[in-house]
């Protein structure tokens, strides 16, 4: 190891030094920041997560009141009433957007927040996919994935995949059995979107040796697994099942009938299998430690993961016992959500540097184009009181520090653009384009948060061994405090891990 | 022209000063701008797999009504009739002049060698690595081609977007640039930066790219506000292409129709017809006439229309080609029909041609490279020569 263990740990496992915070100083810390992370109060959704899941049950009798209240007005009216009121979803999002930040820059366990981040990648979905999505891809990250990764990874991808973010995301909500029941009422059938990226995402991996025919059939053991849309949970129905013995991967589901339990039986042999604990444990090591992670290290993982049935604290911790693991500092590049995090641990923000910008009339801040050209649904308020406002009046305009800078870098916070996830290789975002990004976000965060800040303390405390020689000159000649704050976090050490 | 040869001037002076080595090569190319005659390629991913079934409705094959009961239409609802037997999407209604002219063709029922798996990323993966399978070649055909073009002045490229896409991906240099990217800084300011990253090869690069983009982007912008919708990108990119760039690629996303299609394409279709239409009206006519515009998906999707109103992933699918100087105005391609003994897995459009022979053709009209080159390093195992249909009809 060519720096110190707290440097390593808070650089290339955590979200970076912040002022003030004590670093981990062994494996074990890092471990313990599991539980301690389990036992933390979120701070997103806003409010908890008790207030996001409130805000679907609120959002959801809004919608039946409005409905009763719209029973003699027209259907052009009351179609247009209900986009309205929807569309005010947008701002409620970006407030959840504010809080996601604020979790990973206060929280003290670094590692945890890193796990979750990467989880969140690997189980991706998107705000996108339809209008409830904006309030239920936060909860998603809350409940689904949050409390299951430092357990068994089938109770993760049981979480994850079944949960209703998941099912609408990948469009399980609209696959039917052809020959069940509810099938035939509605006249639709298969779709195999959740059943395809079960097996090349979540588990097996692609190019591990499955089938159409598996992923066909994988489709079929999963319908019935569908969204109560008067609660947005998960639910059975079982009339929309399709019934008959399915094989996936060389393993038989169901019989005459069909049951929630054959999807928990598929889920957790899939995640049995060797394919998934190689391609899983790959991406991990691919994640923190390099495009190319030393196989050494993958394989100790993959056998503490074949020894510890899939429990995920000892693959975790089969990695960061593995000296392999802290050799060879910076192959990594910060994606660009935990550049913009550690940049503001380094410039120690607080919570009133991260807030959103209140409202703003809606003709004169128009929304942040989405990236791919994808467009906003049309922005609408509610107020702190979560009254409805009228949408062409006013939007939550978004932190262009956190929101919408790290959609400016690339990565836009709970919005992928591909089940896939962002991609996480080195020069995917170390290249022409994207670093001059980072340097105008570098020279942004330093102008408003740098405040009278010695660039060379600075550089000290935020890289401590990891800076170079050559950074520490040039930011010792910088022309301004200014530009020299800018130059450490632009520099990069700052940028790799 | 003076005013030209100035600008050329001051940004050959600025790239000695303030760039460096890795720039160098490139500059004798930037005076080129001024030579209209240099052929410009754009190559559109459509992210997603487009419904070519959707875009270009073959109205007039009767079994097409009865697989897509509520999707398909026809000239009595809306469809714009093509040629009396296919029909566009209403919602690319503004193509229809470009087709009128000439200037636009389409190619019916192509495809990557990617068979029977049907994902969206492994998908792609073969459409911009331009192999017969996944993970084949690790870098993208683009890319690989700008190594082979004859003319060392054609070989500046850009890849519009916030990161780097496969297909222009690999060895030879290329710009990453979006519409919103500035580097807006002082030349000394700037000096600071390249020195900071004078000692790391990777970084230092990525700044050097940074730099030449940057002064581009500039020029093309000025002092407006720069947006990141179809319409800028393909401005960006067009604009690129005014200049010294030869190459520009982008993508558009949104074509997974898996339900609720009819509504679901309108904003991919708008935003593919835009782009088309920016490129066009960015580029002066001279330009326009030696440019041309493929528009490529990572499959077609299935026959039917599935339970939830839309096509699940499939096979077959269409590539869209624009241009000022094109023999357009048709659907080329062999129809395969729809008998459900002619469809693939009895359930996707036949592929009846290779697009990266398309591609192939395009790069070989465009830039004059060998057909050894192509069927060699840029697709491997390619069956591609001077007789290729895409050359001989479009």
């Amino acid at each position: 190891m060519s720096l110190t263990f707290s440097t390593m740990a808070a650089l290339r496992f955590g979200t970076g030094f912040r002022p003030g915070e004590i670093p981990p100083d062994s494996v074990e810390e890092m471990l313990g920041q599991l539980d301690a992370g389990q036992r933390e109060t979120l701070v997103f959704p806003d409010g908890g997560l008790a207030a996001g899941r409130e805000r679907i049950s609120d959002t959801l009798s809004g919608l039946a009141e409005l409905t009763l209240a719209g029973k003699d007005l027209d259907a052009v009216t009351k179609r247009a009433d209900r986009i309205r009121y929807l569309s005010g979803l947008n701002n409620l999002l970006t407030k959840d957007e504010h809080a996601r930040f604020m979790q990973a820059v206060f929280s003290p366990n670094g590692f945890n927040e890193r796990l979750a981040s990467f989880w969140l990648n690997q189980f991706s979905v998107s705000t996108r996919k339809e209008g409830f999505m904006r309030l239920l891809v936060p909860v998603y990250e809350a409940e689904a994935i949050r409390p299951h990764m430092a357990g068994r990874f089938a109770d993760l991808v049981k979480a994850a995949v079944l949960h209703p973010a998941m099912l609408i995301y990948l469009d399980q909500v609209k696959s039917f059995g052809p020959t069940s029941p509810q099938g035939i009422k509605r006249k639709a059938g298969l779709n195999e979107n959740l059943g395809r990226e079960l097996l090349e995402l979540h588990t097996l991996g692609a190019g591990s040796g499955y089938t159409q025919a598996d992923v066909r059939n994988a489709a079929y053991v999963l319908t019935g697994m569908t969204v109560d849309r008067n609660t947005y949970r998960s639910r059975y129905a079982v009339n929309m099942a399709e019934q008959g013995a399915r094989d996936v991967f060389g393993k038989t589901y169901g019989g005459k009938v069909r049951e929630q339990g054959d999807i928990v039986a598929m889920i957790e042999d899939l995640a049995a299998t060797p394919e998934t604990r190689s391609h899983i444990c790959r991406k991990i090591a691919h994640h923190f430690l390099s495009d190319t992670p030393p196989p050494e290290v993958v394989e100790a993982m993959t056998v503490a993961w074949k020894h510890n049935d899939g429990e995920l604290t000892a693959v975790y911790a089969a990695m960061l016992r593995h000296p392999r693991s802290w050799e060879e500092e910076g192959q990594k590049a910060k994606l660009p959500f935990d550049y913009i995090v550690s940049g503001l641990r380094a410039l120690s923000a607080e919570e009133k540097d991260m807030r959103d910008l209140g409202f703003a009339p809606v003709k004169q801040a128009r929304a942040e184009p989405a990236p791919n050209g994808e467009s906003m649904m049309p922005a609408m308020a509610l107020d702190t009181d979560s009254r409805p406002l009228d949408p062409a009046t006013s939007r939550l305009r978004p932190n262009p520090l956190t929101v919408s800078a790290v959609a400016r870098l690339g990565q836009p916070l709970w919005r992928p653009s591909s089940p896939a996830g962002f991609d996480d290789g080195f020069s995917t975002w170390i290249a022409g384009g994207p670093l001059a990004d980072r340097i105008a976000w570098a020279r942004l965060a330093a102008a408003k948060l740098g405040g009278n800040r010695d660039p060379r303390a600075f550089l000290q405390e935020t890289l401590r061994d990891a800076a170079r020689q050559d950074t520490i000159d040039i930011v010792s000649k910088a022309p301004n405090r200014q530009m020299g704050l800018a130059l450490v976090l632009a520099s990069p050490e700052f940028n790799r891990r | 022209m003076g005013m030209d040869d100035k600008m050329a001037l001051s940004r050959r002076a600025f790239l000695t000063s303030a760039c460096c080595v890795a720039a160098a090569p490139l500059m004798t190319s930037m005076t080129l701008a001024a030579a209209p005659g240099d052929k410009r390629l754009v190559t559109i991913i459509l992210r997603g797999a487009m419904d070519g079934l959707h875009l270009v409705q073959p109205y007039e094959d009767t079994a097409f009504k009865l697989y897509r009961p509520t999707l398909a239409a026809t000239p009595d609802n809306g469809l714009i009739d093509l040629d009396g037997f296919y029909g566009l999407n209403t919602y690319a209604k503004d193509l229809l002049p470009l087709w009128k002219r000439g200037e636009l063709a389409f190619v019916q029922s192509v495809s990557t060698p990617y068979r029977d798996a049907r994902s969206h990323f492994d998908g792609q993966d073969v459409l911009e690595n331009g192999g017969v399978s996944v993970g084949e070649e690790k870098t993208g055909w683009l890319n690989r081609a700008l190594s082979t073009i004859p003319s060392v002045h054609s070989r500046k490229a850009i890849d519009v977007n916030t990161s780097a896409e496969l297909v222009l991906s690999g060895d030879n240099d290329v710009e990453v640039w979006s519409p919103r990217t500035d580097l807006a800084m002082k030349s000394d300011e700037r000096s600071f930066f390249e020195r900071l990253y004078k000692n790391d090869p990777q970084f230092a690069k990525a700044m050097a790219d940074a730099a030449v983009t940057d002064f581009s982007a500039d020029e093309l912008y000025a002092d407006e506000k720069r947006g990141a919708k179809a319409a800028d990108v393909a401005r960006l990119a067009a604009g690129m292409l005014m200049q010294d760039y030869r190459i520009a690629s982008f993508s558009i996303t949104g074509w997974d129709t898996h339900a609720g299609q009819k509504a679901a394409f309108k904003a991919p279709a708008a935003e593919l017809t835009t782009a088309i239409l920016t490129i066009r009206d960015t580029l002066s006519p001279a330009v326009w006439k030696d440019t041309i515009v493929v528009a490529v998906t990572e499959f077609g999707r299935t026959v039917r229309e599935n339970g939830s109103f839309g096509t699940d992933h499939g096979t077959g699918g269409l590539a869209v080609i624009a241009g000022g100087g094109i023999d357009g105005g048709k659907v080329i391609g062999k129809w395969p029909g729809l008998d459900e003994s002619k469809l693939l897995n009895g359930r996707d459009l036949m592929p009846t041609g290779d697009v990266r022979e398309l591609a192939a053709a395009m790069l070989y009209r465009q830039f004059n490279i060998s057909p050894d080159s192509l069927t060699g390093s840029i697709f491997p195992g390619l069956d591609f020569d001077r007789s290729s249909v895409y050359l001989r009809s479009v």
